[in-house]
């Protein structure tokens, strides 16, 4: 009788210790499992979809970097600019120049991995794109030369936006993809710009005036489906204008500016009236009528369900009654509006003669506490059914015509040539409504002054657009009329702390103004 | 859609909750008394204006009168001076105007054309000028007959009330609206809103400004306050004074 007990206990046990077995070890297998629904690094690379997939993907990246937290409006027009705060203490930080407030914007905004994303995928389709060429019948060898050559320029057009945040930037070319993870120090803005001036300077050689023609598709679409959408030669020379200016180098940037004015039919890039810059359907919008006349943007489509929050001004600056918020973030006093347009007949804010009222185009609501800012005003795609969910399709704006131009006025008279310089800010200022100035009657023959004029026009044309705060600083190197702004400039403090989360790289430490 | 709602959370409304008060006098000793809690803003202009255009002060100062002022403070007296005399110098109409430039008598400006063998003979046009009378208008937009405090205003459908002016009988709307805060709608603080109505009832055409601190009980008026950022005539000032001086000329 014991005996069977005894035997029982031990089948017991043993069934028991089996069960045990599978119940403890049935997981692991789970681990091993390679998931089905992972993009595996061997299976791209093989079409023409996944290089078309890539590409889009840096472009996203890009586009990402300077959209998150608004980057590019609170780097290019919230410091030091012309906006002001109405609670927003974290913006205010940026207005004083505090950026190492804690914040977490303020962190956020100097932390660059975001960017170095954007690069390394531009580095990974550089280095695989070729492999798709064997692969694919269908991805010829032009195909795979504008791609690489977008891919370049816009790893370039990164770090040129990098140097200017935080000046030297570590410079790395090759993705690493091979598992090995090195530190790398920073290296010189003067290097990384070359750099970038020699990867934009070759990949204009490979890039056309229109990706693609009616019987030569890329991807599908022809040239003028692209325009204003992905980047041809002409964007690679304006990206390399604005590069050679934020180095000082005003022959070069002569040089661009001509080629791309001569050549903006091209592309059909055309000067843009007021009331298309700011409409709701206007170059801001991404499929607008006026979208090749934007010569580097990056879209958030609505119709492709890419229109977003966070990435636009209207985020920073709308308020009701166009959008459901009670006041706006940031806004231009009522001042300093009319010390900045103060000729009365300016189309942008000045006095409609026919009606006496003032204009509309950038500035609404202006009899209230907080005048908004709506020169952009993408709700949805421009034509929202109603205003309550707000979520914005304007692009990013980096460059257009009327930049370009005036850039080249800036350039002519570094150059000496303020009456040509003359020429071109009359063409903006006729566009605006202004009059036209001559430099005998209304500059005395004064160089300075021109220059300064052409500033004051980029800061009414551009407004809104990121260029605010690096226009001051080549405005200063050129006039050297504000002393702490030439002393921020010394001791780099122009440029923005980096975040400490980067310092895990041993090799890094924080920009020497902000230690 | 969830998420979106909890946005608002960002914005932290900042308009000052501003709570009923009461003031021992009239309206003309609430614009002059320095002590009262005014946010911290004079009424001088507002104050010569009363002064100067006649029967102003007294159709104010009326026994059984009862007023609803929208208190102007000097900035934007000082704002609309400073936009009409930057557009005259643009426009090369002439130097600086006062305040004082506006408050001269009406006068008459003859124009004569002389004969040049045509069947007319000299032609002689008048041309009336009266700018005070202009500024009469403009400032009386701000001064209503009767009680038109936050309480009445909240008892109207939307919340928006349109009033005929002291003088000439130009409409001019008072709106209150709750403020969506922390994600609720109307859960805020409230705000209130003082528009021209440029005569037409879209609101779209209105010009709006804001009023910092209503309710104001005075002894023969209830007084509102309006932003030091509103512009004096909202956008009609310049329009009206644009040329002076330049009376001979044809406009």
């Amino acid at each position: 009788m014991f005996d069977n007990l005894y035997q029982k206990t031990i089948t017991g046990l043993i069934l028991c210790s089996v069960a045990c077995c599978f119940a403890f070890s049935s997981c692991d297998d789970f681990l091993d499992v390679e998931s089905e629904r992972v993009a595996k690094e061997d299976q791209q690379w093989e079409t023409l979809e996944d290089t078309r997939a890539a590409l889009m993907g840096v472009y996203g990246l890009v586009r990402a970097a300077l959209a998150e937290n608004n980057t590019h409006w609170i780097c290019g027009d919230l410091r030091a600019g012309d906006f002001s705060v109405t609670s927003r203490k974290d913006l205010q930080s940026v207005v004083d120049n505090d950026l190492k407030d804690p914040y977490s914007l303020l962190k956020d905004i100097s932390n660059w991995r975001r960017f170095y994303s954007a690069i390394n995928a531009a580095s990974i389709f550089i280095e695989k794109a070729p492999r798709t060429l064997e692969k694919d019948r269908s991805y010829s060898e032009q195909n795979l030369r504008y791609d690489i050559a977008q891919a370049r320029v816009l790893r370039a057009f990164t770090y040129f936006y990098m140097v200017r945040i935080w000046g030297d930037v570590p410079l790395i070319t090759y993705s690493y993809d091979n598992g090995s993870f090195p530190e790398i120090a920073r290296t010189d803005a003067e290097v990384v710009l070359s750099f970038v001036k020699n990867e934009l300077k070759s990949a204009i050689k490979m890039l056309p005036f229109e990706l693609g023609t009616s019987s030569n598709l890329y991807y599908g679409r022809q040239g003028s489906d692209w325009r204003g959408i992905l980047l041809n030669k002409l964007s690679a020379y304006a990206i390399l204008a604005h590069v050679s200016a934020w180095e000082g180098n005003y022959a070069d940037v002569e040089t661009y500016t001509t080629y791309i004015m001569d050549n903006a039919t091209r592309i059909n890039a055309r000067y843009v009236s007021v009331a298309d810059l700011t409409s709701t359907g206007g170059i801001f919008s991404t499929y607008s009528d006026w979208r090749s006349s934007r010569l580097v943007s990056f879209v958030f489509p609505f119709r492709d369900s890419e229109s977003t929050q966070c990435g636009h001004l209207e985020q920073l600056t709308l308020a009701a009654p166009m959008v459901q918020k009670s006041i706006p973030d940031m806004y231009i006093s009522n001042n300093l509006l009319h010390s900045i347009f103060n000729e009365v007949d300016d189309q942008r804010y000045g006095i409609d003669p026919k009606s006496g009222k003032y204009y509309t185009n950038y500035i609404n609501n202006t009899e209230s506490q907080y005048p908004v800012f709506s020169k952009v005003k993408v709700i949805q795609d421009g034509e929202p059914r109603n205003n309550d969910y707000a979520v914005f399709g304007s692009v990013i704006l980096f460059s257009r015509l009327e930049d370009i131009v005036l850039l080249r006025a800036e350039a002519l008279c570094a150059n000496n040539r303020p009456e040509e310089a003359l020429e071109h800010l009359n063409t903006i200022r006729e566009a605006r409504g202004l009059k036209v100035v001559s430099y005998r009657k209304d500059f005395e023959n004064n160089k300075e002054r021109v220059i300064q004029a052409v500033f004051n026009e980029r800061r009414r044309e551009l407004m809104g657009e990121g260029w605010r705060w690096y226009d001051l600083i080549r405005e200063q190197k050129l006039l050297k009329k504000d002393p702490a702004l030439e002393e921020l400039i010394i001791k780099g403090g122009i440029y923005w702390p980096v975040d400490e989360d980067i310092f895990i790289n041993s090799l890094i430490s924080q920009n020497s103004y902000w230690q | 859609m969830l998420f979106y709602a909890c946005q608002d959370y960002e914005s932290v409304v900042s308009y000052t909750p501003v709570t009923e008060d009461h003031y021992e006098g009239t309206l003309l000793e609430f614009l002059s008394d320095k002590s009262a809690d005014r946010s911290g803003h004079t009424f001088d202009s507002m104050l010569i204006i009363i002064d100067a255009i006649p029967g102003l002060r007294e159709e104010l100062e009326k026994e059984d009168g009862y007023f609803t002022l929208f208190a102007v403070p000097d900035e934007c007296f000082e704002r609309s001076f400073k936009q009409l005399n930057a557009y005259r110098a643009n426009k090369n109409l002439g130097g600086e105007v006062s305040l004082d430039d506006l408050l001269v008598e009406p006068f008459t400006v003859e124009d004569t054309i002389i004969n040049r063998g045509d069947r007319i003979d000299t032609l002689i046009t008048r041309y009336n000028y009266d700018y005070r009378a202009q500024l009469d208008s403009l400032f009386c937009r701000y001064i209503f007959t009767g009680m038109n405090d936050t309480k009445k205003i909240l008892g109207e459908d939307d919340h928006s009330l349109s009033v005929e002016s002291l003088k000439n009988r130009y409409q001019m709307n008072m709106a209150c609206h709750f403020l969506p805060s922390s994600g609720i709608v109307s859960g805020g603080t409230m705000a209130f809103k003082f528009s021209d109505m440029n005569e037409s009832k879209l609101s779209e055409r209105w010009e709006t400004t804001d009023v910092i601190q209503h309710d104001i009980y005075a002894h023969n008026a209830v007084i509102h306050i309006i932003t030091e950022q509103h512009t004096f005539g909202f956008d009609k000032f310049i329009y009206y004074f644009k040329n002076r001086g330049n009376e001979y000329e044809k406009e």
